[in-house]
């Protein structure tokens, strides 16, 4: 009599066989196996035991509408969080305030100081556009650090956590020896960004000294855009570049003489890696610019007033290629009336217009082709005061933001008004130097 | 932090993979995705290119903005006049026009093809007007002019008017301005899908560029190609030849390190490019059928690369293509599932199969229907290491719907299931269930044990179960005793905390068989082995 144990210690190792008749199944093998599989690890069963499969888990806590059909991977770097940065002027040792929502400000001390008021005291550059930048994940300034007239200024990065000094501004080829005075303007475009410099030396007002510089942010190379200005031969005349804006693959740029003068407001532009001199594309604005964008099928400038006419905006189609003003202030003739923070906002044009007089700080809007109306009384809603000069106008976060200096170099009654959706809200008061921008980090 | 892309009906959704928020997506205006056409996707260059679903082909970058993957080409070139008094053109000039999308900082993140080139235009010491721009109406950031040189025929990239409002701009720009170099954008050709009506129904990256098909009835044989390194531009297309012989053509791609497949009913085709190279020359490139005739692939969802090798579900099982060629990896063991007569599986649906990875089985996990079913609520699994099937696997906490791979925050693998409810399930979970609350039915049909012969009428004794030791639960252990077609005994139950427990006699029979079966929420269970003592009664 035949007898014997049966010994299946591998059973399911070797999966299901339905292709062998049933009597020839080796011991290893099943006839179905569900729910079932083999885990290459002894603490849950091991590779020679058939272990319940493990679960399915629900990875979204609410479900998505409808059936879920795509399903892909997405490991790329897919956390962005942008802040807002307003640079801070004297009051202490914060640099900047930033925010991440617009409504909660939170003040920093670790990135370099940015430059303040004091800086652009020559040529009367205070009234220059004034912008930072942020490029890739960084921001990137004008550093507030070095000693005006016996050190070079500086551009300075901050990525959120670090602060870097990119580069240093060297003294300029013209005719001109001395260190230069301050950055005035920044712009960046693709890869590069525009630097306007305000110079020392030059002629008689308004042909101070400048240049445009382009820094490649990739390579760190610094190279110098057409030809510089200034009243010498070769040199473009009629002021130290103050704004600038990008068009048509043209870089425009505003100057700024310090002149009463009326109708000497200029624009040049050139194509910057082709040409090597500037063209003047206007030379007779009332005064001279101060903020200028693209928008709206052509360029928006905004000016200062002149010794005889209140500041004025004019606008630049596309197809006439002439400048027309489409808004003169109220608040007339000289007195550091000008517009200031022009900024494309929902399909419209925002930007402040200041007279010291009164004083005037309204916030403007432009809705259609020369149509221009005062959206927020800053000087009677806000307390704005004289003094409180407009700063830059920026789109955070679908809100649009201006800022308004503090009265002094110290104090600490500057203001930021944000706009979301028709609604004007004072978000922070603060030692406020008027300059924004918008870091991105990725992680 | 880590994310997946999800399409759940009509919506696309981020899912944040750590907290498990699924966040939908804003679409271009006008564009909606197709809730029955599922979605296809690739990676290039930091961005996801989406087709199949969408009405137009999408691209989403890292911050989740979506955007049409190519702005559809001007219809209309635009008019030109001379303005009197300008100063720098004189000559004979044509204009193109172009829809461009940019970011933030200016680059150009996206561009159409061109316009028809404008009527010439002669002018002396003129500007010149263009006028008519076309407007574009997809979502874009402006249009970009070309010109020619004078009495040129080629564009040269002039300027870009950042807005898609404006009606006309001037030109006084001196052909010296211009540079130096004529503009690629002269060879743009957008991709199917660019244009609704048309999908892209299959996309893959390969060798730095994105190659897809339309499910255009006459384009089905026909492969296109972006430009390297460029999502929006495809200039190149390949056919798999013979063409028109088969409805649906070339059904998916199969993504190999060198080589890249493209899978028909009919049969497998495929280019090659060298191990070195990240790009390819496409004139050097040519069509080779690799396996004719055999090994066709039904079901493009079901294509997956692991590890250089390719699998997929063709219409008579699953099939492995690797560097020694293609061959069917199903044949052996569990042919029965998928050839005619199968009473386990739908092969109707099975052109509706999807597979998945699961790494830390290393299986190729293939979602199937039922017999009878209508939905792939099925799937049996693939071990790679040691080349054996398991399954069929079910679930009863949802209707899975679609299946893929992804990896987590600290980038390890996991597997994923989509289901009718809108949720996607992750595979290889520490509970013992699925969703929140269902049982995992283990049910495991043992081989049949004799003892010397299968015609002797054999005495069964007491079976002892030996299992992984458990916190608690049992096990049903049901014999059955006898001939092939005899009743199963009533279910014994083995006490899963004791790691080895004796249980009852089996009986008289010639033939003996155990199934296992372990079906109670949060608790699992591992079977080491079991053994029973027999002896032989005699020939009945």
């Amino acid at each position: 009599m035949a007898a014997g144990k049966i010994r299946n210690f591998g059973f399911g190792v070797d999966g299901v066989n339905i292709v062998t008749d049933p009597l020839k199944l080796k011991p290893s093998e099943g006839i179905s196996l569900q729910n079932a599989e083999l885990v290459p690890n002894e603490a849950t069963g091991g590779l020679s035991a058939l272990t319940q499969r493990k679960g399915l888990d629900a990875l979204n806590g609410s479900a998505m509408s409808g059936s879920v059909i795509g399903i892909y991977n997405w490991p790329l770097r897919t956390t962005i969080v942008k802040t807002l940065y307003a640079a801070k002027q004297t009051e202490d040792a914060n640099t900047f305030q930033s925010t991440i929502d617009g409504t909660t400000w939170v003040p920093t001390s670790t990135p370099v100081a940015p430059v303040t008021d004091a800086y652009f005291a020559d040529n009367s550059n205070v009234q220059s556009a004034r912008r930072f930048a942020g490029f890739k994940n960084l921001l990137i300034y004008p550093g507030g650090t070095y000693t005006q007239d016996s050190a070079n200024p500086t551009i300075q990065s901050w990525n959120g956590t670090d602060a870097f000094t990119v580069t240093a501004i060297p003294v300029g080829p013209g005719d001109s020896s001395d260190e230069p005075f301050v950055i005035v303007d920044q712009l960046t475009i693709g890869d590069k960004t525009y630097l306007a410099v305000s110079d020392p030396g030059g002629g008689a007002a308004p042909d101070h000294a400048g240049r445009v510089l382009q820094l490649d942010m990739t390579t760190g190379k610094l190279r110098q855009v057409a030809s510089t200005f200034g009243n010498d031969s070769g040199q473009m005349g009629g002021g130290t570049p103050c704004c600038m804006a990008y068009y048509q693959n043209q870089l425009f740029v505003g100057l700024n003489g310090s002149a009463t003068t009326n109708g000497i407001g200029k624009i040049v532009r050139c194509f910057p890696d082709v040409d090597e001199t500037w063209t003047v594309d206007v030379s007779n604005l009332v005064s001279h610019p101060v903020t200028l964008i693209a928008e709206g099928g052509g360029m928006l400038v905004g000016t200062r007033s002149s010794a005889t006419t209140g500041a004025q905006v004019y606008f630049r189609s596309n197809s006439a290629l002439t400048w027309g003003s489409e808004l003169t202030s109220g608040g007339g003739a000289a007195g550091s009336g000008h517009y200031q923070g022009l900024v494309s906002y929902n399909g419209e044009v925002y930007c402040v217009e200041y007279h010291s007089t009164t004083p005037i700080i309204n916030i403007k809007k432009r809705t259609a082709l020369g149509v221009w109306s005062t959206v927020r009384d800053v000087a009677t809603t806000d307390s704005g005061v004289a003094g409180n000069l407009p700063g830059n106008g920026i789109v955070f976060n679908s809100k649009l933001f201006f800022t308004f200096r503090s009265l002094t170099a110290g104090g600490n009654d500057g203001f930021i008004l944000q706009c979301a959706t028709s609604t004007w809200t004072k978000v922070l008061t603060d030692n406020i130097g008027g300059s924004m921008a918008i870091l991105t980090q990725r992680s | 932090m880590a994310f997946i892309l999800a399409q759940a009906g009509t919506t696309l959704y981020k899912v944040d993979v750590s907290t498990g928020t699924a966040t939908a997506l804003t679409l271009p205006t006008g564009v909606t995705l197709n809730s029955t056409r599922k979605p296809k996707f690739a990676t290039l260059g930091e961005w996801v290119v989406m087709t199949h679903s969408p009405s137009k082909n999408l691209a989403i970058d890292v911050e989740g903005t979506v955007r049409v993957l190519c702005p559809q080409a001007p219809l209309n070139g635009p008019t030109t006049s001379n303005v009197a008094g300008g100063s720098a053109l004189t000559g004979t000039y044509k204009y193109w026009v172009s829809f461009y999308v940019k970011d933030a900082d200016g680059n150009v993140l996206m561009e159409s093809p061109l316009s028809l080139p404008s009527v010439e235009l002669t002018v002396t010491t003129d500007d010149i007007e263009v006028g008519e721009l076309p407007l574009s109406g997809d979502t874009v950031t402006g249009r970009r002019l070309y010109r020619s040189l004078t009495g040129g025929v080629v564009p040269y990239r002039l300027f870009d008017v950042d807005d898609n409002t404006s009606n006309s701009v001037r030109d006084g720009i001196a052909d010296t301005t211009l540079e130096l170099l004529p503009s690629l954008a002269e060879f743009y050709v957008s991709p199917p899908g660019t244009v609704p009506g048309f999908q892209m129904k299959s996309i893959v990256e390969w060798k730095s560029r994105l190659w897809g098909v339309s499910n255009d009835p006459t384009l089905v044989d026909t492969i296109f190609a972006s430009d390297t390194n460029k999502i929006y531009t495809w200039p190149n297309s390949l056919v798999a030849h013979p063409a028109g012989i088969d409805k649906e053509g070339v059904v998916g791609f199969g993504v190999r390190r060198n080589h890249l497949g493209f899978m028909k009913r009919t049969g497998i085709w495929a280019v090659s490019a060298t191990s070195g190279g990240t790009g390819i020359d496409f004139t050097r490139l040519t069509v080779s059928q690799i396996a004719p005739r055999q090994a066709g692939c039904l079901a493009e969802d079901s294509i997956l690369t692991i590890n250089d090798k390719v699998y997929w579900l063709g219409r008579d099982g699953v099939y492995e293509w690797d560097d020694n060629g293609v061959k069917s990896v199903s044949d052996t063991l569990v042919a029965p599932w998928f050839k005619k007569g199968t009473t386990v599986f739908n092969r109707d649906r099975f052109q509706y199969a999807f597979a998945r990875y699961n790494a830390v089985t290393n299986s190729y996990e293939l979602h199937l229907a039922a017999a009878a079913a209508s939905t792939e609520n099925r799937w049996v699994s693939f071990n790679l290491t040691n080349r054996c099937w398991y399954g069929p696997h079910v679930t009863g906490a949802f209707t899975p719907t679609h299946a893929g791979d992804a990896t987590d925050a600290n980038g390890l693998p996991l597997t994923l299931v989509g289901g009718s409810d809108g949720v996607i399930y992750a595979g290889n979970g520490s509970n013992n269930r699925d969703g929140s609350a269902t049982a995992i039915d283990m049910d495991c049909y043992g081989p049949w044990h004799h003892g010397e012969d299968p015609d002797d009428t054999n005495y069964y004794g007491q079976v002892s179960v030996l299992s992984r030791v458990e916190s608690a639960g049992t096990m049903e252990v049901i014999p059955v005793v006898g001939r092939l077609d005899t009743t199963a005994q009533a279910a014994i139950t083995h006490t899963l905390t004791t790691g080895r427990e004796r249980l009852r006699r089996l009986g008289v029979g010639a033939l003996m068989r155990l199934r296992f079966r372990k079906n109670t929420v949060n608790q699992s269970a591992s079977i080491y082995g079991y053994e029973l003592p027999w002896h032989t009664i005699g020939r009945r």
